[in-house]
Parts: structure tokens; sequence; C-alpha cells
């Protein structure tokens, strides 16, 4: 019996077949959730290991070592007696022990803390095959690397594109296990933007504002060229995704080479962005092989990101600049308040 | 890149899976056929956000430059003319962008008629009326093309027409009642919304939008309420009840949103009414580390039992 139990590859390979529209195949003795009961179980656990944390901490007991203990401890049991894995609950567990851990350290405030805690969150993904803990341990590498060298924009951004383009590379090889793709494919996609964010803190932290960076952008594009070519190459959605990301981003650190007002790149952007899928869409239409544009089921994520996406977007509604004494609005801006729609329209100005 | 051909060719050969489905899902794991609808759907939609963004941008920055009338007159034409293109299209062959270009005009209309109102006080003192217009254009819309996006905007104008849309902190803090009523009155007018719209129309695809829009707004009321000082232990009692409704309700339709919607909710209105009896720190942390262990198991029993009778 190994020393750490898991699904699997057989285990793992069945669970990702039963995924896709197919009958007779056999469910594992893994319990498994969808992604949002795992999303909030997750934070369920977390909020759970906080408040234990908390608890030691008043009674002015090892905080941390206990903590991760139990913490550590309930995960291992879930998994080995429960067949827990995938739940959220007990990959949380593992994550938020491991950090509590750390949090009970005393603190010398070096940077290399945060090695340590991309170390807690590597050996966490590894335990519970937890790809977003992998891309988290990833992401705490590169924001490492922005902390250590804080005049380093390049390099922080070329370290991030070194692993998104390793990454890539590497979805080209035959994986047994859905988890390792899923690995690989997350770090594909999270480390340009991880690289990119960065990049803003160093110079925000350094300037408090930022100008367009030639050398930064340059790595971007040439990462969205090698992102593109091998997910056009492959046929690898992923990538094709990480691409055009990369080249948003480029296109938003060239900011300040477009003399425009941001209003008119903003309309401008999105007329680009929406021509480029209409023409593309033009384009695969009727193609029976390779790149198709087949309709695939809308899922209900897919829906309420997009739902979430126009509420956030829409400019709020409240008093208009106009004195009124209507509704009781005692509560609302005032009358005085620039702005103007709801719901979709108008903006604060 | 992982292959599960193996398997699907197992499962053929066993008889499991006929032919046809066996060749469509290996030429998908094998990468000879590849949709990219939902990219180019999501890149359709971050472009048409990106164009809504800008506008309002253009119009609050360069109100006085470019003059209300032409400011008014260019929002209403091209909303006018992204209507009429999703209305001539409504018959025609459907293409990936209709649902946007459609919502792109249900955002350029709201752009238009708020800033109409903002400028000629058409309305006067009831200015707030143009959500209730607007609710009903977006609701209006959404029945022509059914549309779940378009939808979601009219329940935003109505919500914004009630005065609880995207409301501060400071308004939960500062006016509980009147904000807690406010979202009780816009989520009964959903559920009315709701029972009329599953009762004309059967194969209605709205009422999931309808019930996660009303469990909500009705839910975020009761903790308005529970986390003001005077209206806590009545706010708690309602957000309770209503996740005995929301528990119950997701039990007979067999929707998990609801029972977690139930055991979070739920959960946070009898922590904050314990919490508020506690006094010694240690105490309420030990009083939440056991809620919350409570509610792990208790959310992770009843969503296994909603899955073996599903």
């Amino acid at each position: 019996m190994s020393w750490f139990p898991m699904p699997s590859v057989a285990e793992e390979r069945a669970e990702a077949l039963r995924g896709l529209p197919v009958a007779g195949v056999n469910a594992t003795p893994w319990r498994h959730n969808g992604v949002l009961l795992r999303i909030v179980f997750s934070l369920l656990a977390a909020f759970a290991v906080s408040t234990l944390f908390g608890f030691f901490a008043l009674l002015h007991m090892p905080k941390g070592l206990l903590t991760a203990a139990l913490a550590v401890g309930t995960a291992e049991w879930l998994i080995r007696r429960h067949h827990f894995f995938g739940t959220g609950l007990e990959s949380a567990l593992w994550l938020c022990g491991t950090f509590a851990f750390i949090f009970g350290l005393p603190s010398s405030g070096k940077v290399e803390a945060i090695l340590v805690f991309a170390f807690a969150a590597a050996l966490s993904g590894w335990r519970t095959r937890n790809a977003f803990f992998g891309v988290l341990a990833a992401v705490l590498v590169v924001a490492y690397v922005a902390a250590k060298w804080e005049y380093g924009w390049a390099l922080t951004m070329a370290v991030a594109a070194f692993v998104a383009i390793a990454a890539a590379l590497a979805t080209r090889r035959v994986l047994q296990r859905p988890s390792t793709e899923r690995l690989l494919v997350g770090l594909a996609l999270a480390m340009p933007v991880a690289g990119y964010l960065a990049t803003i803190g160093q110079r925000l932290f350094r300037s408090r504002a930022y100008a367009s960076n030639i050398p930064l952008a340059v790595i971007l594009v040439a990462t969205a060229f090698l992102l593109l070519a091998a997910g056009i190459a492959w046929r690898e959605r992923a990538l094709l995704v990480s691409g055009t990301i990369s080249i948003a981003l480029a296109a938003v650190e060239l900011h300040d080479l477009f003399a425009y007002p941001t209003e008119a790149k903003l309309i401008a952007g999105g007329i680009v962005v929406a021509a480029i899928a209409t023409a593309l869409a033009r384009a695969l239409r009727g193609a029976a092989g390779g790149f198709v544009v087949t309709p695939l089921p809308r899922s209900a994520y897919d829906e309420a990101m997009q739902i979430g996406g126009i509420i956030a977007v829409a400019p709020h509604g409240s008093a208009p600049a106009h004195e009124h004494t209507g509704p009781d609005l005692a509560d609302s801006a005032g009358p005085t308040d620039k702005s103007f729609g709801g719901a979709g329209s108008g903006g604060g100005f | 890149m992982i292959s599960l051909e193996p398997e699907l060719a197992s499962l053929r050969d066993d008889g499991a899976l006929d032919e046809g489905s066996a060749a469509r899902l290996i030429a998908i794991e094998r990468r000879d056929i590849v949709s990219v609808y939902p990219e180019l759907r999501m890149l359709t939609w971050a472009g048409v956000m990106l164009i809504s963004w800008g506008v309002g941008l253009l119009v609050s920055k360069h109100l006085d430059e470019i003059g209300p009338l032409a400011i008014a007159a260019g929002l209403g034409t091209a909303s006018v003319a992204c209507y009429a293109w999703a209305f001539w299209k409504r018959n025609r062959e459907a293409s990936l962008v209709d649902d946007y270009v459609l919502l792109l005009a249900a955002l350029l209309a709201s752009a238009d008629i708020g800033y109409i109102e903002y400028h000629y006080h058409l309305l006067g003192d009831s200015w707030p009326r143009h959500f209730l217009f607007l609710a009903l254009l977006h609701g209006a819309t959404a029945y022509l093309f059914q549309s779940r996006l378009v939808l979601s905007l009219s329940v935003a104008s109505l919500a914004a027409w009630l005065g609880i849309e995207r409301r501060g902190v400071d308004a939960i803090f500062d006016a509980p009642v009147v904000t807690a009523w406010r979202s009780f009155e816009c989520a009964a007018i959903v559920i009315v919304w709701r029972i009329i719209d599953r009762a004309v129309r059967r194969a209605t695809t709205f009422s999931s939008l309808f019930d996660n829009a009303a469990a909500n707004l009705a839910f975020w009321g009761a903790l308005t309420l529970a986390v003001h000082e005077e209206t806590r232990l009545t706010g708690c009692a309602i957000a309770v009840v209503l996740a005995v409704v929301s528990m119950v309700y997701g039990w007979r339709t067999r929707e998990a949103l609801f029972v977690i919607y139930a055991w979070v909710y739920g959960t946070i209105a009898i922590d904050i009414a314990v919490c508020d009896a506690l006094n010694e720190p240690i105490v309420i942390a030990f009083y939440l580390l056991v809620s919350t262990v409570a509610a792990i198991v208790g959310l992770f029993v009843s969503n296994a039992r909603l899955r073996r009778i599903a």
C-alpha cells in the first residue's frame, strides 16, 4: 500500500471518462465534487482553519504547529478513511494547514519567506494532485523574483514567460494523468498574467505609476507568438487562450505609445476583438475537421460569469445631477452626484 | 496532452458505445476536431464589454465637447442599429455574435436613456422611473429574443428602480431597514414575475435566473438587517426562515445551489446572532470553529443525499 494513497492513473482516467457523454463507466471509490461545491468547501475549510489558528493563539498555545497538525491530520483522515479526493475540503485543509504552520513561525521579514509558502503550496498540490495549488506555487515563485529583484521587471516577466512556454511544450507529451495536464494547462494560462501583474506591482511600488516598457511588451509578444503557434500546431485551445491573453497584456503595456484617449482605445479595442471573433467564426463556418465552430452547450458557470461581467461593467444608477424630491433616496448619493444611468447605462463623472 | 482513446476504443469494442459516438469522441481525443466556439463566444463578449465601457467613458468625459444632442442621437442611432441587426438576424441562420449584438444594443439603450434623463430631466422628480422603463424595455427584448443575458439587465434595472442596485456599504449600515425592505420587495416582484412566466410559457428557460436573483436579493436583505444592532435578531430570524425555504426548494427541484445557499447564508445568520450574544473572544472563536465544521458536515451530507436521489 502506498504511503500517500490517491487515485491511481486508471482511476483518474476513469473519472475523466465519466465527464464525457459515455455510459457504462464504473465509478471509482473516490469522492469528488463539481467546481462550485469545491470552491464552497475550500472557503469553509479555510475559514475553519483560520478560526482554529485564532483559537490557539488566544489560548497562547503553539498555534502554527497545532493548527497544521489538526488540519493536515484531518485531511489525511478524510483521504485515507473516506476516500475524499477532489472535494475541495481535503485540499484546502492541506494548503491552509501548511500555511498556518508557516504563519506560526517567527517572522524574519525576509523575502525568502515567499519561497516557503511556494513550497507549501507545491507540497499540498502534489499531495492532493490539485492543479490550482501547483499554479499558486509557481505564481509565488514569480512573486519572489519580483520582490527580490525589484528593478528586474524584464527578469520577472521572462521567468513567468519561461514557465508558461515550458508548460506549453510539456503538454505535447502524452500524459497519463488528467491532473498533470490540468497543472500544465493552468501554468500556461496563468503565468503570463501573473508575471505581468508582478511587474505592475514592482513598478507601482517604486514610483506609484508606470509607463510603457518596450522590453516587457516584446517578451509578451514573443510569448504570445510561441503559445499561439503551439496552440495552432497542436490544436490546443488553452494555448490559444493563453496566447490571446498575452497579446492583450502586450497591448495594455503599450498604452503610452498610442496617444489616444482611454475611451477611444477601449472602443477601438472592443471593435477589433469582436471583429476578429466574427471573422474567425465566418472563416471556420462549415469546417468539418481541425478547428471548427460547432456550438457547445453553454455551461451554467459560463453564463453566470457573463452575467456577472455585464452587471460589473454596467455603471451604476444613482441620483442625477438635477434637484429631485422624488422617491425616498435618503441613503443614496446626493443630488449633486454627477452620474447617470444604471443597469448598463451611463457613468459617473 | 492526454488521450482517452484507448478507453473509448475499449468501450466501443465491448458494445457500451456505438460506432458513431465512439468515432466522434475519438476524433476529439485525437484533436482531429477541436471546437473553438466557447473561446470565440467569450472573445465577442469581451469585445462588447470593452465597447460598452468605452462608450460610458466617452459620454462622461466629453459631455461638454460633443454636446448633448449629438451624444443622445449617436448612442440612440447605434443602439437602434444593433437592435435592427438583431431583429433582422432573428429568423436567419444563427451566428456567434447574435447574442452579443443584442446585448450591445441593450447596453447602448441603457446608456442613451440614462443620459437623456440626466441631461433633459424628462421625468423631473420621478427620475428613477427611467430605470423602470429600462426594466420593461429589456424585459420585452429578453422575451422577444429569448435572451437570458438581456433579462439579467432587466432584473438589474428593476433593482436600480427600487434603489438597491450596487448600493455602497454605507447604505447597508446607514439605512438597513429601507435597504432590506427594498431587497425583499425586489425579490417578491422577481418571484411573481417568475410564476407568471412559468404559467404562461411552459418551456421557459428564464426560471433559474429568476430563482437565483430572488434568492440572493432576499438573503442580502435579511443579512443587511442582521448586521445592524437594532434589527439583528429580526434579520437573523428572516435569514434562517429563508434558508429553510431555500433548502426545501433545493430538495424539491434537485438544485444543489439552493442547498448551498441555505447552509452558507443560514450559518452566517446564526453565527451573527450567537456571536452577538457571546462576549469572550475564546468562546466566540471556539463557537465559530464548531459552527463552521457543522456547516461543512451538513452541506456534505445534504449534497450526498441530493446526489443519490437525483
